[in-house]
């Protein structure tokens, strides 16, 4: 399996863990934004990749995100900015040990995610075989 | 008390001036020490030898207060810096306060505080970190969004990170 394909997976996996810790822990579900800040990385660095930059922390994949406008720019701004919400809001559950994620959070950080699947996916699947000839 | 240290006199009675070891003193004080008595050679060249140390300590306070001066304009430089960057983040929307800690590497984080998380507080967030890296360049900053949601604003953020600004 190549290292973007593992990329994948993991963000599948990561995903997948999300949903089912929500709805295993109802009364203290924050971690499930965790775990889609984590699926999303996973996408990003798939992305990074298969661009020939992979990254190794999150300052080099920041930078990486804001110097590609795809990633930036037009539709790549809502990507950003779901990104980041998931980054923030993550990094608020791992190390705030006040902060508290309502159920809201939680449903919004799924939207989030899928707003970053939505646009790196497309860019990540091979190109379809070419019909002429 | 004299400021000179003089080691024993070789054989042949002579001073050599690596023979002397100085301890602080000032020009004028040397200049006098060496105008008293009798102006032999070695007394000579043990004045100017002194002259000389005195001289390069002229050059080494002037040295020091270059570097305070220096310190000075970085500390003026450090306070024009976090006024931009309080003029840029406090626009983000709901901002309430905003922070610096660094970021255990060489770079600072800036952490703009609101009540909660939400995606337009986000993007300001990320147009003011592109606006700010712009200005100061790469790889020394970032901008992080935390939510107090009703605690003390301090409490949203990591221990230790230095208050900026803060809403009346």
């Amino acid at each position: 399996m190549s290292r973007i394909e593992e990329h994948r997976t993991r963000a599948e996996h990561n995903s997948q863990l999300a949903s089912d810790f929500a709805s295993a822990f109802t009364d203290r579900p924050e971690w499930a934004i965790v775990l889609r800040f984590y699926s999303a990385l996973h996408l990003v660095d798939a992305y990074l990749e298969l661009r020939g930059s992979p990254v190794s922390s999150h300052g080099e994949r920041k930078a990486a995100i804001r110097h590609r406008s795809e990633l930036s720019a037009g539709r790549g701004a809502q990507f950003r900015t779901a990104y980041y919400w998931l980054q923030n809001t993550s990094e608020q559950v791992r190390y705030d040990p006040g902060f508290v994620a309502s159920s809201a959070a939680v449903a919004e950080s799924a939207l989030h995610l899928r707003v970053v699947r939505e646009f790196l996916e497309p860019k990540l699947s091979p190109a379809p075989p070419s019909t002429s000839g | 008390m004299s400021t000179l240290l003089q080691r024993p006199r070789s054989t042949s009675g002579d001073v050599a001036t690596s023979d002397v070891v100085d301890l602080p003193g000032t020009v004028s004080s040397a200049w006098v020490r060496a105008e008293e008595g009798s102006r032999s050679a070695p007394q000579e060249r043990l004045a100017v030898h002194t002259f000389l140390a005195a001289a390069s300590s002229g050059r080494a306070l002037a040295e020091l207060r270059l570097r305070e001066q220096l310190r000075d304009v970085r500390l003026e430089l450090a306070r024009l810096r976090e006024r931009v960057v309080v003029g840029t983040a406090r626009r983000v929307r709901g901002a309430c306060a905003v922070y610096a800690a660094t970021d255990g590497h060489d770079g600072v984080v800036y952490y703009v505080v609101v009540a909660e998380h939400d995606a337009a507080a986000t993007a300001q967030a990320v147009d003011a970190e592109d606006e700010l890296v712009t200005i100061f360049g790469p790889g020394a900053l970032e901008v992080r969004v935390r939510a107090h949601q009703g605690r003390s604003h301090d409490q949203a953020v990591p221990t230790g990170a230095k208050l900026l600004w803060e809403a009346d």
